[in-house]
């Protein structure tokens, strides 16, 4: 199924959990927030939220600024 | 007790709080616009900050290389920015995304007008304030050097309030120190000058005010030698508050000698000189009446 995940368009499995997806990506979950179609996934649900084609997704962390 | 010891007692602060937060360093200090992150640690230790201000941004993926791995989140209290949100409800859903990382929920709330002058636009900073102060974010609140905003701001629920010295990144310092005292005036939350800062005597003169703290990032990252800018905005820092806390004298329009003007160890030569010097007109004045009357004539007293 396909996702779009910040911004860009991304192929994975069904079935995928958001965790799952984070580790394929090699993303922190420690470090990083996730929106999902605009809505914010609470830290606790993110091994268990399933992910469902044409999600949305946005995965933020902090960079340097001022 | 010894002096060293007394003196230390006498020097000693009372500690920023800032919410439920509480912080001995006064500074507060960005990370962006270094040149390498190893600069970037380097600096944020050499200022001595307690707080060091990010930004939220998309990951990038495939990128190996984080911000995080050169902070460290136990020794430093992390606080997100908004930065680049020019709307109440982008700088509201960055806010919520930044305390979903689980690291803060201090957030630096800035809601700019335009890409051109940065400059806050007060009327959306304040709908976001109130909206995320009621979601329980401790909120510090950029905003320009507006008495009547940072006043309003604080209302909202503001944690701190933020004015500018001057616009972001410009290095101007303090512009306008009159705006500055006003609203230290009647502020009842810690005021922090968050912006404009160039170079130290700019931290310095912020905390001469009376400001609770300085927030900058350019006037370090940018400088030639960050590592020791960093260290000179602590010193400045230090030092501003130091100044602030022991009250400083009054201005004067004339000098006032610091040295006692009696007992000087003169020559007698000089002591004569001087005092026939002093007295020398009306000497001549008294001469020239007694030679007048001698003669018969009266010289009108002037």
């Amino acid at each position: 199924m396909k996702i779009i995940l910040n911004g860009e368009q991304k192929e994975c499995p069904k079935g995928t959990t958001i965790e799952k997806l984070l580790d394929l990506y090699k993303i922190d979950k420690n470090r990083a927030a996730v929106e999902l179609n605009l809505k914010i996934v609470p830290r606790k649900e993110l091994s268990a939220r399933m992910l469902n084609d044409a999600d949305i997704l946005e995965v933020v962390t902090f960079v340097g600024g001022g | 007790m010894l002096v060293a010891d007394r003196i230390k007692k006498k020097l000693e602060d009372k500690e920023l709080k800032i919410g439920k937060y509480v912080f001995t360093s006064r500074l507060f200090v960005g990370t962006g616009k270094y040149t390498s992150m190893e600069v970037m640690a380097e600096a944020l230790e050499a200022s001595g900050a307690e707080v060091v201000t990010v930004a939220v941004r998309r990951v990038k993926i495939n990128e190996s290389e984080s911000l995080l791995d050169y902070i460290d989140t136990k020794k430093y209290k992390i606080l997100p920015n908004t930065a680049g949100c020019y709307s109440a409800d982008e700088a509201i859903r960055v806010a919520r995304l930044a305390r979903e990382t689980g690291m803060s929920d201090m957030i630096k709330l800035e809601v700019l007008g335009d890409e051109k002058t940065l400059l806050p636009d007060p009327i959306e900073t304040l709908k976001a304030t109130t909206v995320l102060v009621k979601e329980g974010f401790t909120v510090l609140v950029y905003t320009s050097d507006d008495p009547i905003v940072a006043k309003k701001l604080e209302d909202a629920g503001a944690t701190c309030v933020m004015p500018a010295g001057a616009p972001i990144g410009s290095g101007q310092g303090i512009l306008n120190k009159n705006n500055i005292r006003i609203i230290l005036e009647s502020a009842k939350v810690p005021i922090i000058v968050d912006a404009g800062v160039g170079t130290a005597s700019d931290v310095t003169m912020a905390m001469e005010l009376g400001c609770e703290g300085v927030l900058l990032n350019t006037g370090i990252a940018l400088a030639k030698d960050p590592v020791r800018m960093a260290k000179a905005m602590k010193l400045a820092c230090e030092s501003g508050r130091h100044a602030y806390l022991s009250g400083r004298i009054p201005k004067k329009l004339y000098a006032k000698a610091s040295s006692p003007s009696f007992y000087l160890p003169v020559y007698f030569f000089t002591l004569i000189k001087n005092i026939w010097f002093s007295c020398c007109p009306y000497v001549v004045y008294m001469c020239a009446v007694r030679i007048g009357k001698h003669n018969g004539y009266h010289l009108v007293r002037l």
